[in-house]
């Protein structure tokens, strides 16, 4: 555990210290990625699928981002929000409701985690953004090529993306297909890219309610 | 009249009313208590019984039971940080913390009732395959689990045999390689014959970023995964997990049992046990059983079931016979067997001689000249004895107490010289008494030695440490080697004396 963090941190501090170097000095707060296209892991029919250009934020949203906006949203603060919309676990890692607290993932600069779906949606659109799709995030992330256009910390918490179910959905035969071996394999693009393969599997085991511990997410427009 | 007779009648009738009321009663309520016990009985099998679940080495008791029942099993899913090798460790996946996971024991036609859950630290989403599911995905689609979550499924165990489980969740290769396996029994309604031991050993193979015993925390190597170039092959998840303090234990005449899976992710085993042939072997865990086994396939993603009986006290190495892994990679344990020695299956002692017989280096130098008196027998024959008979008689001649019968003064040897002659080349076993203390051993023949070592050291024996007999020509032995007697001129008579 306590090297797995490590690892992470490593990796974490890696991302900043390359953005550093080849990013602006105080970069804008979102990057602005070309139109291009994704090639994703799994796939039923088009090999590439065409990406229009947008924007997605360089850093994921922070605990001190996310208390701001649950400040200012009371319904999707952890007393309130709806059950339908998040587990029980929603921000349990904060002191409170309005209150970070000391636990080191509650820092306020660290990526929130533990937060829904429908809770990440809300917070991009209550600042005028939206989730990115897989096909977006998913451009960036495997842009090692183009140094992942300034984007930061890609492999430090997992992230939602809008169309997170895309994975047991759209490419899939059938909605078992990234839920065990025998259909992942018959239907990989490059069965070694297995990062790739992870975050694919990662989404598709999520529902809209979950909160993850190492779950946050970014935004686009 | 009437009145009295019907006053005289009431106690009657109610007595009899009662009485048969009672009767009835009794009868109903031995009818209920059946049924009852019955109920109960069925209740009793419909209420879920919680697996008891074991890690490696240890196997959980089998099932008594004379019906089948509803199990539930807990298994959580835990990414842990463990030793790999004594200076490195690895970021392992595992079924309860452990790699292996910890080992499932049902009866067939249980219905198991399994609840994974997957740790709320952890990174990954994971599942569980078992081999012992009937149905699309063996439960994997059913128990996909995200992090910080819990899944349910339930299944029967229709069939009877030793299967693998293991995560199946994308990338499946890498959940394996990550340790992500172990086994579940299921056992057959009449259950398995009693042993003495069980245990529970399961391979996998390990690929890592730094090579063999590179130290430090090692990642993954995909790599070398797809390349199927494994790092370690090990037993138990770990470098030394069933060696030193690890090793498992039995007594000589135990019984021994291994339950032997393969999790892969893509090697096959050849698992042998060094000195020891299976008795019986349960063919990738189903119900051929076939005997007298010295190596068994394991595939990856299957099992065997091996018993052996062990016979002779020391230690047994298990590896994978695929024999690098064992040395190079990490496949070896080993079963330390305690008890009294069985020389009669296994010699006690280690014979060691030069051998000089064939082609040498040196094979056109003359050899030594043949000695041609009694006193260059006897120089001789203390170099053969020294060599050869030592190790046992002692370099004394007077034997080990208990063990190995003395030389020195032997009334035993001295009394019959060809029967001396018939010992060294034939052997001897059982019971004899020298100087009046019992032996009880056995000396192997010396046969393999020539008829002129052989009568150099028995002439040598027969004039040392105060014996005084004849010389044993090479002659004498060659006749007793063919089987004729010896000429009797040569027969004379000898004396021992103790010094």
């Amino acid at each position: 555990m306590k090297h797995r963090r490590h690892l992470i941190a490593w990796t974490l501090g890696f991302a900043a210290a390359l953005s550093a170097t080849d990013a602006p000095a105080s970069p804008a707060p979102m990057a602005a990625i070309p139109a291009g296209s994704y090639r994703p892991i799994l796939v039923t029919g088009a090999k590439s699928i065409p990406v229009a250009a947008f924007r997605i934020d360089r850093a994921p949203v922070t605990n001190a981002d996310f208390l701001r906006f649950v400040q200012a949203h009371r319904e999707w603060s952890r007393e309130q929000i709806a059950p339908i919309y998040a587990e029980p676990g929603y921000l349990g890692h904060w002191q409170s409701a309005d209150v970070l607290g000391g636990a080191p993932r509650a820092a306020p600069d660290r990526p929130v985690v533990q937060v829904s779906w429908f809770a990440a949606r809300a917070y991009c659109v209550a600042n005028g953004k939206r989730l990115p799709t897989e096909a977006e995030w998913e451009r960036v992330a495997t842009a090692r090529a183009d140094k992942f256009f300034g984007v930061r910390d890609l492999e430090g918490v997992w992230e939602w993306v809008n169309d997170f179910n895309n994975a047991a959905t759209a490419f899939a035969n059938g909605s078992d297909a990234m839920r065990f071996c025998g259909a992942t394999a018959a239907n990989a693009t490059d069965a070694t890219d297995f990062i790739a393969f992870e975050r694919v599997a990662l989404r598709s085991s999520l529902r809209a309610r979950f909160v993850l511990e190492n779950l946050g997410f970014r935004c686009a427009s | 009249m009437n009145r009295w007779l019907f006053a005289l009648s009431m106690p009657v009738t109610t007595a009899v009313l009662i009485s048969s009321l009672a009767w009835r009663d009794c009868r109903t309520i031995r009818r209920e208590e059946a049924d009852r016990n019955e109920r109960a009985a069925a209740a009793e099998a419909a209420k879920p019984i919680r697996g008891k679940l074991t890690f490696a080495p240890e196997v959980p008791p089998a099932p008594q039971r004379t019906r089948e029942a509803h199990v539930v099993v807990d298994i959580e899913v835990k990414e842990v940080t463990l030793p790999i090798a004594d200076e490195t460790t690895y970021t392992f996946w595992t079924f309860g913390g452990r790699v292996p996971g910890q080992f499932i024991r049902v009866r067939q036609g249980d219905t198991v009732e399994l609840h994974l859950k997957n740790a709320p630290g952890n990174r990954m989403p994971h599942n569980i395959d078992l081999h012992a599911v009937t149905g699309p995905g063996g439960g994997a689609p059913r128990t996909f689990t995200a992090p910080g979550h819990e899944t349910e499924f339930t299944f029967q165990a229709l069939r009877q045999g030793l299967y693998v489980y293991h995560c199946a969740a994308a990338p499946v290769g890498m959940h394996i390689a990550n340790g992500m396996y172990g086994l579940i029994l299921v056992e057959p309604p009449e259950g398995l014959p009693p042993v003495e031991r069980e245990y529970y050993v399961m391979q996998g193979d390990f690929y890592t970023a730094g090579g063999y015993h590179a130290a430090g925390l090692q990642a993954f190597d995909v790599q070398k995964a797809i390349d199927e170039k494994p790092t370690y092959v090990l037993f138990n998840g770990a470098e030394g997990a069933l060696t030193g303090k690890n090793a498992l234990h039995a007594n000589v005449g135990d019984r021994i049992r291994i339950f032997v899976g393969n999790g892969g992710p893509n090697m096959v085993s050849s698992f042998h046990v060094i000195g020891a042939i299976f008795d019986r072997v349960h063919r990738e865990g189903g119900s051929t059983v076939e005997s007298d086994v010295q190596t068994t396939l394991i595939p990856s993603g299957g099992a065997a079931i091996v018993e052996f009986t062990a016979k002779v006290p020391g230690e047994y190495a298990m590896v994978d016979h695929s024999i690098f892994r064992a040395f190079n990679k990490g496949a070896v344990g080993s079963i330390v067997v305690d008890g009294p020695q069985a020389p009669d299956v296994y010699a006690a002692q280690t014979i060691e001689r030069p051998y000089t017989e064939g082609p040498t280096a040196f094979a056109e130098a003359p050899g030594e000249p043949k000695p041609k008196t009694k006193e260059e027998q006897i120089e001789a024959g203390a170099k053969v004895f020294a060599t050869t008979c030592a190790a046992c008689h002692q370099p004394s001649g007077r034997g080990l107490a208990n063990a190995f019968p003395p030389l020195a003064g032997s009334d035993y040897l001295m009394a019959d010289k060809e029967r001396s002659i018939g010992i060294v080349l034939r052997g001897l076993k059982g019971p004899i008494s020298v100087n009046g203390a019992a032996f009880d051993g056995i000396m192997p023949p010396q046969s393999h030695l020539s008829d002129d070592d052989l009568a150099n050291a028995l002439t040598f024996a027969r004039n040392s440490w105060g014996n005084k007999g004849e010389e044993v020509t090479a002659e004498e032995i060659a006749a007793a080697r063919a089987g004729k007697p010896l000429p009797k001129s040569n027969h004379r008579g000898a004396t021992a004396s103790l010094h």
